[in-house]
């Protein structure tokens, strides 16, 4: 058995060292280069990768979310003049970041944080910097969590909706702060029960390895690189 | 295996011991049940067995704790993990991984547990505890009876000696606390030493070998098992403790008489995703009662309450005198939640009442300082409400929604871990509270507290209403 956590029904999964090199070259294409056909081609490319990681649902968000972006950008045509420039100011940064957009979903869809962990390992990165990491990656998500229960809870207290936005954005923070470092005490104490940061260095279930479609999926990459530098422009 | 000899302990720099001269001693292979009522020691002793005292939590610590042979205060809480394991009571923060593997291969992991050891480590508890089905799934995502499993599992894991649960059953409904009592069971027939804090002491009835009873910071009272499950109802009330054996819940009436109902839910469909999680058709409920709302985790008690309340989308036809819109829904209910600190929002107890009214109305302050008056809070009026206790958070929640004159009220497990001294105050409330609003609905597990305080059930299983009807008598 190659990987002993079962990720039965998840397909092709790419190193996470992989994934992040990938990043890294998409924004050398990008701010290298600037758009071209080959950015595009790499924008394709990461959601193959995405479909054969066997996630399917983020990209379908960002398939839907580019559809509306593009059908306003046709409508922008008949706009008014302050109203085009608007619009071109907030949405050509989208899509001129979606390329960067795919590999990063790419990363943190099929990535948990315990492969996440043991590549860093293997790459030598120290726990001083490595645990403060997974904390961080376990804060987030709480965060959202916590931020989702107060705004409920601020329904049924119609009062507070109305009137001064800033007043309303106050009302948010004190018992999200509150709870949060509850939250943060009590997740304190289960790390420290477990053994978190007992020796310089932890041993991990996952053993990254390079493999075929990890070289491969660079090979990619690379080729793209290559071609928009000295390929012919397309 | 532990032993505790004339340990005192108070907090920061404060004079109050909440542990004063506590001597104890468990053996290997022991298994321990601490009771009292809240603020009597008891999270203090597992703290002090698992190092969180006085390594982590500071204040004045008097006497000696030794904990398979070595002080707690001498070694850091991550050595001692090896020897314990904790299992705490909120399963929403005891985890520190989003992936349910990597959760359970995460003290192997600080350990230098080596890979070959964690796989066969890893198939084995999977197969103790029947969790194949719990692997490598988003944590957010499991109920609250898995989350508790994956914590012991989890635990178990690292294999330690001895285990300190912490009120583990807080959060969890029947059917899960049945498979916490098989968890806890085996782990005790594998040999371990097993320490629990629990108010819920019922479904421990044939593990513990012996209970420590403690009252205000000092051992009030051992009884061995065969001594504790003989205690008269009447003195176990007057210890303050929970039921000793399986409560029941009181039967349904004969004869029920109609009453008039306050509200009809005539449909309500909440939807997550494509997928219908809550259906309901037609439920009557009666006006001016205590319901109880019970089932299973899962079962779409909370969403139902969401969908109600208008706090989610809902496909909805509801009505008391006229038919109540989503937004007329959100006016017209308020929701207590089971953390409540997600829902107090100001800066006093006055003001969280007074938020949305000019603050200089002085009219609306009388009135406001009449409804703190009743839930006797008026001497609180100036504190900031996030530093109350758990029990005044939930009346100041509770007096907003009886300022603004909301007709439905309800309760999201208001007993969850609370001493039997607690769960009569709140029973007691929410009887005082009723005649005030149109009804009050409660989502509980709590079978002792729906016999206190319930006058009517709405059973619901896989989002339906599977039967609603009134109890037999009256509270």
């Amino acid at each position: 058995m190659e990987q002993s956590i079962d990720r039965a029904g998840v397909g092709l999964i790419l190193d996470p060292r992989t994934k992040l090199l990938l990043l890294i070259l998409v924004n050398v294409l990008l701010y290298s280069f600037g758009p071209s056909v080959y950015l595009y081609a790499a924008t394709g490319f990461a959601a193959l990768l995405i479909v054969l990681a066997g996630v399917y649902r983020p990209l379908l968000y960002m398939i839907g979310m580019y559809a509306v972006l593009f059908f306003v950008n046709r409508l922008m045509g008949f706009a008014p003049e302050g109203i085009l420039q608007t619009w071109s100011a907030l949405s050509l940064p989208l899509f001129l970041f979606l390329p960067l957009f795919m590999y990063a979903i790419l990363f943190f869809t099929t990535t948990t944080i315990g492969d996440a962990a043991a590549a860093f390992h293997k790459m030598r990165l120290p726990n001083v910097l490595l645990i403060p990491l997974l904390v961080m990656f376990r804060f987030f998500p709480t965060i959202g969590q916590e931020f989702r229960a107060i705004t409920n809870a601020m329904k049924l207290r119609s009062a507070i909706g109305r009137g001064n936005p800033l007043r309303t954005v106050e009302y948010v923070y004190v018992p999200l702060l509150f709870s949060l470092v509850k939250t943060g005490e009590e997740l304190t104490l289960a790390s420290l029960t477990r053994g978190l940061g007992l020796h310089k260095d932890r041993t991990y279930i996952q053993d990254p390895k390079l493999r075929w479609f990890d070289y491969g999926a660079l090979v990619v990459m690379i080729f793209l690189i290559v071609a928009r530098r000295w390929g012919p422009t397309i | 295996m532990i032993t505790l000899s004339d340990v005192s302990f108070s907090y920061g720099d404060d004079d109050k011991r909440v542990l004063d001269s506590v001597s104890l001693h468990i053996d290997q292979g022991e298994c321990v049940l601490l009771c009292g009522k809240s603020g009597c020691g008891k999270s203090t002793v597992l703290n002090l067995i698992n190092g969180i005292i006085p390594n982590h939590i500071e204040g004045t610590l008097t006497g000696t704790v030794t904990v398979n042979g070595v002080q707690p205060k001498d070694v850091r809480i991550q050595e001692l993990s090896a020897t314990v394991g904790s299992v705490f009571q909120n399963p929403k923060s005891q985890f520190f991984s989003l992936n349910s593997s990597d959760e359970l291969l995460f003290a192997c992991c600080n350990h230098r547990v080596p890979r070959q050891v964690m796989q066969e480590r890893l198939a084995e508890t999977t197969e103790t505890f029947n969790i194949a089905h719990l692997l490598n799934r988003n944590i957010f995502g499991l109920s609250g009876g898995e989350k508790q499993k994956l914590a012991c599992a989890s635990v178990y894991m690292n294999r330690p000696d001895v285990y300190v649960f912490d009120e583990p059953s807080a959060n969890l409904d029947a059917s899960a606390i049945q498979e916490l009592r098989q968890i806890i069971l085996a782990l005790k027939q594998a040999g371990n030493t097993i320490v629990i804090a629990e108010h819920r002491l019922h479904y421990l009835l044939g593990i513990y070998d012996s209970v420590i009873y403690m009252a205000s910071g000092k051992i009030a009272g051992r009884y061995r098992q065969e001594d504790f499950v003989n205690i008269p109802e009447d003195e176990r009330r007057q210890m303050g403790l929970r039921a000793i054996h399986k409560p029941t819940l009181r039967e349904p009436k004969p004869q029920a008489i109609e009453s008039e109902p306050a509200i009809i839910v005539e449909t309500l469909t909440c939807r997550h995703g494509n997928k219908v999680a809550v259906q309901i058709e037609n439920l009557k409920l009666p006006k001016h009662k205590v319901i109880a709302v019970v089932g299973k985790n899962g079962a779409g008690k909370s969403t139902f309450a969401a969908g109600f309340s208008g706090i989610h989308r809902a496909t909805a036809k509801i009505a008391d005198e006229k038919e109540m819109s989503r937004r007329e829904r959100l006016k017209r209910t308020f929701l207590v939640m089971q953390d409540v600190n997600h829902q107090l929002f100001a800066e006093s107890v006055l003001d969280e009442l007074m938020l949305g009214h000019a603050f200089d109305d002085t009219e609306r302050i009388q009135q406001a300082e009449a409804t703190l008056e009743q839930l006797n809070l008026l001497q609180w009026r100036d504190e900031h409400p996030q530093c109350l206790s758990g029990g005044q958070k939930q009346r100041t929640a509770i007096s907003t929604a009886l300022f603004a004159s909301k007709s439905y009220l309800i309760f999201d497990e208001p007993t969850s871990g609370v001493d039997l001294i607690h769960m009569m105050r709140v029973a007691e409330l929410i009887q005082g509270i009723k005649n005030r609003v149109a009804c009050v609905l409660v989502i509980t597990h709590d079978i002792e507290f729906i016999n206190y305080c319930c006058e009517y059930v709405v059973e619901m299983d896989a989002g339906r209403v599977m039967n609603a009807y009134q109890l037999d008598v009256d509270v």
